[in-house]
């Protein structure tokens, strides 16, 4: 894996108009500008942005991207609909969850459970309460309370593009 | 008076028939970005290791809610689109900069041809936002600084 920045950051507006549809204003930025910066300057826009349109501003914001160029390929059996649902709790004692697409049978247990006792689930765990990983709240996330597999319904665009008999 | 979310991160997972799924989570307030993506290095790492799945691409947002909001000074509806045509700094290339629910009044109202189409860049709030624009932080999708207006005009899209 070797992730790159892209040359920007992607900024963003969203605005609602009065009919109660939401839109999006979208420019670029250098991706070396600090995020507290570029917000800064999305504020100063949003004003003189607002006068010109009839919807209300209600956001803004700033995403950062990087690309593996060379990203290994996946497994051959590896379907993102097969998701690994690992359920958290955090410092302020509410329940934060991360869905993870595409979790291998190979670290779950028989009944659909994460099997915690597998060496890559393990790392996996420990890399979210070991590392700087936060709640919605921004509450420090501290234990896992619950792990396991959910599947989520195929798109017609996931469906094997073979799958027609005749 | 605003309202910072914690930044949110987003890995975007490529399984064996090119399907994408992501994963989403949060960082806490004041966490930089060289400090999210360092963080997230090991994620993917770790990720990649319980599925089978091949992480492409990482992001980190930093979004503000504006509150109070401030309300429209006239009903316009987004798909009332108004474009601006920039170039870059090397006058090589044209960015365009969609703003839904551009406002009746800012568009040109004369018995030209283009009445009622083009939006008029001497309106001094126009002006101001294309000078905010121009003379800011923004850059076309190369990272070439955006240095003047070429064209606006005002599209309905459905």
């Amino acid at each position: 894996m070797a992730f790159v920045s892209l040359p920007t950051a992607t900024v963003f507006w969203d605005l609602l108009d009065g009919t109660g549809n939401r839109a999006q204003v979208r420019a670029h930025v250098p991706a070396a500008s600090l995020a507290a910066t570029v917000l800064a300057n999305l504020a100063g826009t949003a004003t003189v942005m607002q006068a010109i349109t009839g919807c209300t501003i209600e956001a803004f914001g700033v995403s950062y991207a990087q690309k593996d160029p060379v990203a290994a390929a996946p497994a051959a059996d590896s379907r993102v609909e097969n998701k690994g649902t690992f359920v958290f709790t955090a410092a302020n004692g509410l329940r934060t969850r991360l869905e993870v697409p595409g979790i291998l049978e190979a670290v779950l247990t028989s009944s659909g459970a994460v099997d915690l006792t597998d060496l890559a689930a393990i790392a996996f765990i420990d890399q979210i309460l070991g590392g700087l990983y936060s709640s919605n709240t921004g509450s420090d996330i501290t234990a896992i309370s619950a792990a396991y597999q959910k599947f989520r319904r195929s798109t017609k665009a996931m469906l094997p593009s073979d799958r027609n008999v005749a | 008076m605003s309202i910072s979310f914690v930044p949110s991160y987003a890995v975007t997972l490529i399984d064996s028939t090119n399907n994408s799924g992501v994963t989403r989570g949060y960082f806490p307030p004041d966490t930089d970005k060289d400090t999210a993506f360092s963080q997230l290095a090991g994620f993917v790492g770790a990720v990649s290791a319980i599925t089978g799945c091949s992480p492409v691409r990482i992001s980190v947002t930093y979004r503000v809610k504006i509150d109070p909001t401030t309300p429209p000074v006239e009903p316009t509806e987004a798909r009332q689109e108004g474009l601006f045509v920039l170039s870059n700094e090397d006058g090589t290339l044209f960015s365009v900069l969609a703003v839904p629910g551009i406002r009746s009044s800012k568009l040109i109202d004369d018995v030209t041809c283009f009445s009622g189409i083009n939006i008029n860049q001497l309106d001094s709030e126009v002006a101001a936002f294309l000078t905010d624009i121009t003379g800011g932080i923004y850059v076309d999708p190369f990272g070439i600084d955006l240095v003047a207006i070429e064209a606006a005009y005002m599209r309905e899209v459905s």
